[in-house]
């Protein structure tokens, strides 16, 4: 793994804590950036950065439940792994309730703690490239024109292209050429694939 | 003093053996027993009867006859027949005839078997032990001997053994030495005392023993010295060391005192015959045996109640001490697992580190994990201590909320009522069950009220409102809510938001962890507790408890 694969958030406020996590996680070939706090983490987060969250609850300052709602009320969807003392289950148990990704108890086995972190990295990998994704199908459906989206809409609906030329009062082969058009449009090779395409951007 | 109730079924067949010597069947030893103890009274007893009877001043083996009806139950009665009859045939000067005897004998035993089976209905084994028992046990006693004096006196009279114008004398005779034999002697034997435990309690109170003893032998020489001297009875001097011991050994002191009292008595008439009327000494030998026998009920129902509330009370302190070194055990392992988490990320580090090296001890790599699974072990024994005191005390079971809370309530009485503080207690018509531990619900009441008197006394002065502590009850969905309000100066502004940390107190003594403690409780059983300002003007406090086994369980 590597930096490309995404970084861990390191945020506790135990100045103990935060370097001899970075220095094992980096060893294990894991990129680290440490906090001292969650609010120097909200305001240092670059969207573009795929990367996970490791952070303490019990924090002076914003708490670890505190930077889960911070993170929501930003649409921040960066997955969060709550790192907890025993005194914090009840808390833990609420931010799992609030979307955390995993907890874990302090002080912890390093082989699960990099379970975790890995799992999380590759879920935060696929949720950018399914983001991604979608953005690539978005962008090319923006370059069909009504009556392409129109005839689109009644080939995904299964018919036929006579039914079509009928209904929007066209020649039968002015729907062919028509459909033609939209599979270059959407890079489609197949009317399988045309409409998978429709489905996924609707 | 060692005291049990007596049950005479528990004495076992090995000890009969031992007893006897050979196999001898328990019944037969008891009978035999029974029937030595009965002539041997019937025969001590046999002062100044009325001629061709055995009516004496004092029956103390009456007192046998009911005994062992009362242990033993109404399969006894023929026995009891018997032994009246070889009684009054053995020991009086001149007996009646023969048929005579076997009437009064049988009617005798039936009367005593009714009383015994009336009294066993109602818990007659133990019979004495409060004072309502002892007035039940009085009651159907008096009534007993009434009719069985009646009954005998009446067959006596139609047999021409006593003549009709001493009737009414001779039934008062009997039946005040009849009842006061029975209420002195039956508690006695049906209570076990422990000669060995007596023996050892003399030497402990030595000097109120013996003050004891000298008091019954002044009140016994009193009442004869000067009836001789004088024709002056004092028998009231013999109530005051009687009372004495009643007070302080309960029913087995009162009852054993007032034999000894009697024996005296009635060995001193022995002595000095006709030197005081025989009516003037059975009148307060009775009242004796009936204000003894009160006194000792009273005594040992106020000892029990003591027992009962100092194991309470102690059941109460070791759930607390046992709290106090959880929320302890919590502070340390929280505060020690930051360091943990630390060392046992800095040695795996060093290992990872020592492994990617050349030319190193290759000792090192081996040590560096060792001493990576020395932390995690003594991390592990942190998480033990901490779930050892988590888990442990909170047994949740249907509670009665209002009864905790009136109990509470009751052991902090005296000082509501030293405190000048008017106490209400309201609550809706039903009120379901709550699924807590009982204990730890009594704890958190204790701990609300006792802050609220607390409270109370931080402020002195002229002008204070009047004090009120109110608890209210109510259903508030599946949960019940319990507000205790004061009318105390309240919750300090700068303390409210931190009540219920640990260690945080507005007292000059505590620890502050009362509110902390009492939090914890209540969310490990599915509750809370919570404050808020009390339409009393001072604080309330809001116990919330739920009346269905919650799901929430400890991770």
């Amino acid at each position: 793994m590597n930096d490309h694969d995404g970084t861990v958030f390191l945020i506790d406020d135990d100045p103990g804590v935060r370097d001899s996590l970075t220095l094992l996680l980096s060893l294990k070939g894991v990129s680290t950036q440490p906090f001292a706090n969650a609010e120097s983490f909200i305001a240092s987060y670059q969207p573009e950065r795929p990367g996970c969250v490791l952070t303490d609850l019990r924090m002076p300052g914003m708490t670890g439940l505190e930077l889960q709602a911070a993170l929501h009320e930003r649409q921040i969807e960066v997955p969060v792994v709550v790192l907890t003392a025993h005194g914090d289950v009840a808390t833990a148990r609420a931010a799992l309730k609030n979307g955390a990704f995993d907890f874990l108890e302090k002080p912890i086995d390093d082989a699960m703690l990099l379970d975790v972190l890995h799992n999380a990295l590759r879920v935060d990998r696929e949720r950018r490239a399914a983001a991604a994704e979608q953005a690539t199908t978005d962008h090319r459906f923006e370059r069909l024109t009504h009556r392409e989206r129109e005839i689109l809409a009644f080939i995904a609906a299964g018919h036929q292209n006579r039914d079509i030329a009928a209904k929007l009062g066209i020649s039968a082969r002015t729907v062919e050429v028509h459909k033609a058009r939209i599979m270059e449009k959407l890079d489609c090779h197949s009317l399988a694939e045309l409409i998978s395409a429709h489905g996924a951007a609707h | 003093m060692t005291r049990e109730v007596i049950d005479v079924n528990t004495t076992t067949e090995s000890e009969i053996r031992s007893l006897a010597g050979v196999f001898v069947p328990r019944t037969w030893v008891i009978a035999a027993g029974y029937l030595a103890l009965y002539l041997l009274l019937d025969w001590a007893s046999y002062v100044e009867p009325l001629p061709h009877t055995s009516i004496t001043p004092w029956n103390p083996n009456t007192g046998v006859v009911v005994a062992l009806l009362l242990a033993r139950g109404a399969g006894w009665a023929p026995l009891v027949a018997v032994s009246i009859f070889a009684g009054e045939l053995l020991t009086d000067d001149g007996p009646p005839p023969w048929r005579v005897l076997a009437l009064t004998s049988t009617y005798l035993a039936v009367v005593y078997t009714c009383a015994a089976w009336t009294l066993r209905r109602r818990g007659g084994e133990q019979p004495v032990a409060t004072p309502g028992g002892a007035a039940w046990f009085a009651g159907v006693i008096a009534a007993a001997s009434g009719i069985a004096a009646g009954g005998y006196v009446a067959i006596l009279v139609s047999a021409g053994q006593v003549a009709a114008e001493e009737t009414r004398a001779a039934i008062a005779r009997y039946w005040i030495g009849e009842f006061s034999g029975i209420i002195a002697l039956t508690p006695m034997l049906l209570l076990k005392v422990n000669p060995a435990a007596l023996w050892e309690e003399i030497p402990r109170h030595r000097r109120e023993f013996f003050m004891q003893a000298a008091g019954a032998v002044v009140g016994v020489g009193l009442a004869f010295a000067l009836a001789a001297a004088r024709d002056v009875r004092l028998f009231y001097p013999l109530f005051a060391p009687v009372t004495w011991v009643a007070l302080r050994h309960g029913v087995p002191g009162a009852m054993i005192s007032v034999s000894l009292v009697q024996a005296a008595l009635v060995a001193a008439l022995e002595l000095t015959p006709g030197s005081i009327p025989l009516f003037d000494v059975q009148f307060p030998m009775l009242a004796l045996g009936v204000t003894a026998l009160f006194l000792g009920a009273l005594a040992t129902q106020r000892d029990n109640a003591l027992r009962q509330m100092r194991e309470q009370d102690a059941v109460l302190q070791r759930s607390l001490r046992f709290a106090v070194a959880g929320q302890l055990a919590s502070a340390l392992t929280h505060e020690l697992n930051q360091p943990m988490t630390a060392l046992i990320s800095y040695v795996r580090a060093s290992e990872l580190m020592s492994e990617g090296q050349e030319n190193t001890d290759e000792r090192l790599t081996g040590t560096l994990r060792k001493a990576g699974e020395e932390a995690l072990r003594a991390a592990e024994v942190l998480r033990r201590l901490r779930e050892f005191y988590r888990g442990e005390g909170a047994r949740i079971a249907p509670t009665d909320a209002l009864e905790v809370c009136a109990r509470v309530a009751d052991s902090l009485h005296d000082r509501m009522r030293r405190s000048a503080v008017e106490f209400n207690l309201q609550y809706p018509a039903t009120l379901p069950q709550v699924m807590v531990d009982s204990t730890q619900l009594e704890i958190v009441v204790h701990n609300l009220l006792t802050n609220s008197l607390d409270a109370f006394d931080t402020r002195r002065g002229a002008r204070v409102p009047p004090r009120r502590i109110e608890i209210t009850t109510a259903i508030r969905g599946a949960d019940v809510l319990i507000g205790i309000d004061d009318s105390g100066p309240g919750v300090a502004a700068g303390v409210s938001e931190r009540l219920f940390e640990p260690f945080v107190t507005s007292k000059n003594s505590g620890m502050g962890l009362g509110l902390s403690l009492s939090r914890t409780f209540l969310r490990h059983q599915g509750g809370d507790l919570w404050s808020e300002p009390s339409h009393l003007g001072g604080a309330r406090f809001v116990i919330r408890v739920p009346t269905q086994l919650t799901t929430q369980t400890d991770l």
